[in-house]
């Protein structure tokens, strides 16, 4: 009986096909991956690498790992860093819970991940919400007249900060109802200041080309000024 | 079920678009409470990094200096060619065209996580992370 530390990448079914030698674990050298069974699901682990933390080769490595499962079969991908005390546990949590991650595995088992990144040209929005608000257009007035103080600047800035983050909500939300129905579920995520959208959709494998012509379209609708980026596909890391 | 690895626009699954589905991987993903996770400490703090830019003063007078630039008159710049395919806007680089107040602090993020080979040099990350946690808030050690 193995009772050493165990990392978990993935959970999948027990004929899941993947095999472990084709796989490359986290740490260096790169530890080798095992699969633990309990009943009709099984996970995919590894020994844990003595300097396991967020770092980036150990994130690719979980990435890559989960890319080859979800490449022959479902996966339930595990988010990075759980580890478990020994094989011992792990075979208790899947014979616990197998129902559920049966379950799990039927909902998102012929779907993919993709997310989608929308960022607009600054300078675009701040025209926009200038243009469209008379209150930024006054302090502009004030901050632009002679002697206009700092406070006045700040003022400004401030106005036009809000109204950028209300604008970039907005058109956020657009993107997202006109891509949302190409997908079975989506789920939006906080975009980073400069974005206007960060969101993730379960599209079924059958609909993955088309989920990508459907985010191309809205590349060239938006035009200009706006960047639409797509990645996929990837294991359902937000449906599970 | 075979899927047909369909590029993203930035390199696929390879190193290339790791910053960009890094919350997706770190944040989501199936959680099993019995478990422990590693330490996400440096990472924490430096999402905590760019909520302080966005909402600090410097930002404020840049957008100021910005709104006060704007040719309000004029209409809009007139519109260059629309590329034809999301891969060819990506590749130009979004982040070179998006970068806006935030693109140091966004940078800054990038290049902890290793901007550059898988060297990956672990020293530098050590002392950013002591760093950055000897500062502003308790580190967390652990998140369940």
């Amino acid at each position: 009986m193995n009772t050493v530390p165990c990392y978990l990448y993935a959970i999948t079914a027990a004929d899941h096909p993947a095999q472990t030698d084709s796989l490359v674990g986290v740490g260096d050298p790169p530890a080798e991956l095992r699969v633990v069974q309990a009943g009709e699901v099984k996970a995919y682990i590894s020994d844990v690498p003595e300097d396991l933390k967020a770092r980036r080769r150990h994130l690719l490595a979980h990435q890559e790992v989960l890319n080859a499962l979800l490449g022959e079969g479902p996966v339930l991908p595990m988010q990075f860093g759980h580890i478990a005390p020994d094989e011992a546990q792990i075979r208790e949590v899947l014979g616990e819970r197998s129902a559920d991650f049966l379950e799990q595995l039927q909902r998102v088992g012929d779907c993919v991940e993709f997310h989608v990144k929308a960022t607009r040209a600054e300078a675009d929005v701040i025209r926009e919400v200038t243009q469209g608000s008379d209150e930024i257009q006054q302090l502009r007035q004030r901050a632009q007249r002679p002697g206009a103080s700092h406070e006045d600047q700040v003022a400004l800035g401030e106005a036009v900060s809000r109204a950028i983050a209300s604008q970039r909500a907005s058109d956020g939300a657009d993107l997202h109802e006109r891509l949302a129905p190409a997908a079975g579920d989506s789920r939006a995520a906080d975009p980073a200041p400069e974005e206007s959208l960060a969101a993730s959709y379960l599209v079924p494998v059958s609909g993955a080309e088309e989920f990508g012509r459907l985010v191309t379209t809205e590349q060239n609708r938006l035009g200009d000024g706006w960047e639409v980026r797509l990645f996929g596909p990837l294991p359902p890391y937000s449906f599970v | 079920m075979t899927v047909a690895q369909q590029q993203s626009p930035t390199g696929g699954g390879g190193s290339g678009n790791l910053y960009d589905v890094l919350e997706l991987i770190l944040d989501r993903g199936l959680v099993i409470d019995a478990f422990v996770r590693v330490s996400l400490v440096g990472i924490e703090i430096l999402k905590v990094d760019v909520r302080i830019v966005v909402a600090s003063v410097d930002t404020y007078l840049r957008f100021a200096e910005a709104c006060n630039r704007l040719d309000l008159e004029s209409g809009r710049k007139a519109p260059s060619q629309l590329t034809d395919i999301v891969g060819e806007a990506t590749e130009s680089g979004a982040r070179g065209k998006s970068k806006g107040v935030l693109g140091g602090a966004v940078e800054a993020i990038s290049e902890s996580l290793g901007g550059g080979d898988d060297s990956d040099d672990d020293q530098q990350e050590e002392k950013r992370t002591a760093r950055k946690s000897s500062g502003r808030r308790p580190a967390r050690q652990k998140e369940q």
